[in-house]
Parts: structure tokens; sequence; C-alpha cells
């Protein structure tokens, strides 16, 4: 009975490392893909109507869920606390879950949107093409790195049982 | 009531000063805060606030970086969004002021494309001053009808002020006038200064404001569009403008223009001007003279 309930118990906690990769996967694919159409967003609305960069922030901060949207509160924060714009985008930037060259390519986006429209719209431009690359990748590995990571968790959890048993 | 609105006013314009710079003019008398007119910085100097009988120095020194900032704080960080008024030399602020700017012009086939480097701007504090038309808006009509009018001074002299005065006068109505549908074609912002599509000034309950448009552009989209019976605009200085208002004035609408100008023998001598007198697109004209410290106001016929 004692061995059948700490099988029950090295499963699940299999089971809770697995969602919580599986998660943490998600969460990065989400960010990046929700980051994206957040900047294209951006991207449209300065060359459309010119809107000022605090309603663009506080549009996304609205639509945008998880890291995306604590982005861009932290840019608004820190713009109302008196900081420069390069400033304060770069400290949002900061906190993001990406790679590091993925967050250092959207923290350069800060100097770029003090320019002029076309200076901005082509600085999102890029950000959102440098972006998408890592994004992709991040799909292609998504089914191996699923069997991979489920073999790891519940393969671990089955020799720990064998091992217990 | 008016004393709260000019302190307010003088603190919105101090709100896009760098922190050192705001701290400065906000420690001023309120005596100056009162009849502050501008804020003026100028690289390696201290910045100034400009009174009528002059010029008064903070003694806080102006550096490059704070007319950077200076510049970002008046666009609130977004330049792409006043890049047309900014290659022009100002921008408009919340609350109906203005910051002109001087620095090194970037020029592409002869027309400035943009500033960099700025060296010197002027933050001008809005001081709206309700009522001074209601005395001369009667004297607009005859036969009960408004006649097409220029303002005419020299800068400076409150032509805009006026024209934002007689706008609301001529729309609400007064004792002596109806209420007419005035379309306001407001170029540079400055006289309705609409902040997310609400008027900081009073311009009137029935007057449609179209702004950050050139004038000539302007004035048939209002013409097709709003069906005004008199378009208001500001600070007429191109041929375009001329033709626009012709055409507007031959479709019976009247209109109210100001004009850099300070007298109606001046404005004769200007050959652009001179054309549009003698195709007689307006009638009157209102000067503004400066006398005993107060500005009057006459109202005078226009020759043909």
């Amino acid at each position: 009975m004692l061995k059948l309930l700490g099988s029950v118990c090295i499963l699940a906690a299999g089971g809770y490392v697995w969602t919580q990769q599986m998660g943490a996967r998600r969460r990065e694919m989400e960010s990046y893909r929700d980051m994206i159409a957040a900047l294209q967003e951006m991207e449209d609305t300065i060359r459309l109507s010119r809107t000022p960069l605090p309603r663009l922030l506080e549009r996304q901060m609205e639509r945008r869920g998880g890291d995306t949207a604590a982005f861009f509160q932290n840019v608004r924060q820190g713009l109302d606390a008196g900081k420069s714009l390069t400033g304060a985008w770069r400290n949002a930037a900061a906190i993001l879950p990406w790679r590091e060259t993925d967050r250092g390519t959207l923290e350069e986006l800060g100097q770029n949107l003090t320019g002029d429209a076309e200076q901005a719209c082509k600085g999102i431009e890029l950000v959102c093409r440098s972006l998408e690359r890592p994004l992709e990748e991040l799909r292609q590995q998504q089914p191996d790195f699923e069997k991979r990571s489920t073999a790891l968790c519940f393969s671990g959890a089955a020799l720990l049982i064998i091992l217990l048993i | 009531m008016e004393k709260d609105k000019a302190m307010r006013s003088y603190e919105q314009a101090a709100a896009v000063l760098p922190s050192a710079l705001r701290r400065a003019a906000l420690m001023e008398p309120q005596e100056y805060q009162l009849r502050a007119e501008e804020f003026r910085l100028r690289v390696g100097y201290p910045m100034t606030i400009l009174l009528p009988e002059g010029e008064v120095d903070t003694g806080v020194a102006v550096e490059q970086g704070d007319l950077e900032t200076l510049c970002n704080l008046a666009t609130e960080f977004s330049r792409y969004a006043a890049s047309e008024t900014l290659r022009r030399g100002y921008l408009s602020i919340r609350g109906g002021g203005r910051v002109g700017l001087c620095g090194s012009a970037v020029m592409r086939e002869d027309v400035c494309a943009n500033l960099k480097d700025f060296s010197s701007a002027s933050v001008r504090i809005a001081r709206e001053q309700r009522g001074i038309g209601e005395a001369v808006t009667p004297r607009l009509f005859r036969n009960g009808r408004f006649q097409s009018t220029l303002i005419l001074s020299p800068p400076g002299g409150g032509k805009t002020t006026l024209l934002r005065d007689l706008v609301r006068c001529l729309s609400k109505g007064t004792e002596e006038t109806p209420g007419l549908r005035v379309s306001l074609a407001d170029e540079r912002g400055e006289v309705a200064v609409l902040y997310q599509g609400v008027p900081q000034m009073d311009v009137g309950p029935r007057t449609d404001v179209l702004d950050s448009c050139p004038k000539a552009a302007a004035i048939p989209m209002l013409l097709r569009a709003m069906n005004p019976q008199i378009i208001a605009v500001d600070e007429i200085t191109v041929r375009e403008d001329l033709r626009a208002m012709a055409m507007a004035a031959n479709c019976g609408v009247g209109l109210l223009a100001t004009i850099h100008a300070g007298s109606v023998e001046e404005l004769l001598q200007k050959p652009l001007y001179a054309e549009l007198l003698q195709a007689r697109v307006f009638s009157l004209a209102v000067l503004i003279d400066y006398t005993g410290g107060e500005r009057q106001y006459r109202v005078e016929e226009l020759p043909c």
C-alpha cells in the first residue's frame, strides 16, 4: 500500500515537472507571439494616425496579457517616473523571459521610437522580423521538445518507481 | 477664477520643462506666474521668464540635454506624432501652450524636413481672454448679416486671442447677434487647441474644429462637410489660402481671418493681400492698438 502511494506520488511529481516545462515553453512562445502582434499594431497606428506613445502603451496594456502587458506597463511607469523613453524601454525589456539576444533587439527599439514616424515604423518592422526568427525556431522545436520532455519526465518517474518497488 | 486659470496655464506650460527648470519656474513669485507670457531657454544661459515689461532671469542654466528633454515631454515621447509641426519649428502642448524651437535644420529638397541639435526654445503660456470680443462682435454685422472680417496687428499683438473670442461670440451669439455655425480651420492647433477631440479653449457651442490640416485643404473640406455660415482661420500667409478663401466667399460663407499687418495701409502695400482686397473677399478689418498698457479694438471698412 505504501509502495503504491509512493509510486503515485513519484508519478504525480513527474507530471508536475512536465506541466511546468510545457507551461514555461508555452509562455515563452506566447510572449514572443503577443509582442510581435502588439508591435505590429503599434506600427500601423503610428503610420496611420500618429497616436502618441502614452496612448499606444495604454491600449496595449489593455489588450495584451501576461509578459507583454507587464512590459508596456513597466515602460509607462518608467516614463511617469521621469525616465527617458530609451531608459524606460530598456528596463522593461530586461525582465522579459527571453534569450539575451532577443531582449537586446527589443531594447534597441526604444531609441528608434524617439525619431520620426518613418524611423519608428522601420525600427518596429525590423524588431518584428528579428523576433519572428526565434518564434519560428521555437515552433519547429516544439514537437521534439514535447517528446523529449515527456520521455524525460515520465521515464525518470518510472525508473524511480521501479527502484522503489 | 481668472487668477486660478492663469495659474493653471502657467503650471501646464511649466510641466513640459525638465525637472530642475520646472522647479525654478514654480518657485517664482506668484505675481510673475500670473503675468508670465513665455519661458525662454537658450543653451548655456539661464532660463528667463518673459513678462510684459521684459525678461526676468531665473538663475538656472540651460543645457543642450534640457532642450531634448523639453521636446520629449512636449511631444509625450512621441516626436513622430509632432513631426509635421516640429519641422516647422513649433510644438503644440496640452492646455493650449506652444513650444517654439531653434536649432540646426535638416534640409531635404530645399524644404526643412526636421530640426536637430536644439539651441533655444520658447514655451508660450496660453492666455485665454474670454470676453474681449463681445463688444466687437455686433460691429461685424451689417443689416443683420455677418461681414467677412480680417483681424490685423503686428506679430504678438493678440490676433489669435481675439480670433478665438470672436469665434466663441459668433458661435454662441450675443444679445444683438444670433448664434452662427462656425467652422474653424485651426492649422497650428493654437485657436481651439484640440486634445483628444476636445477643445481646450472655449470656442463656442456651434463651432466645428478641423485642426492640423493646411488651410487650403481644410477650407473646401469644411465647406463640403459642415455647411458652415462662417469659416475662421488663423494667419493666412500664402496664395493657396487666399484662393481657398475666395472660393468659400463665392459660396456665400462669411470669413474671419488674421493677417500680420500693422494697418490697412501696410496691408495694401503687400501685393498678395492687395489682390484679396480688390476681389472684395473681405469688407471689414479689426485693428488692434496697444495703448496705455491695454489693447483697443478698432473696426474699419476695407477699401475696394
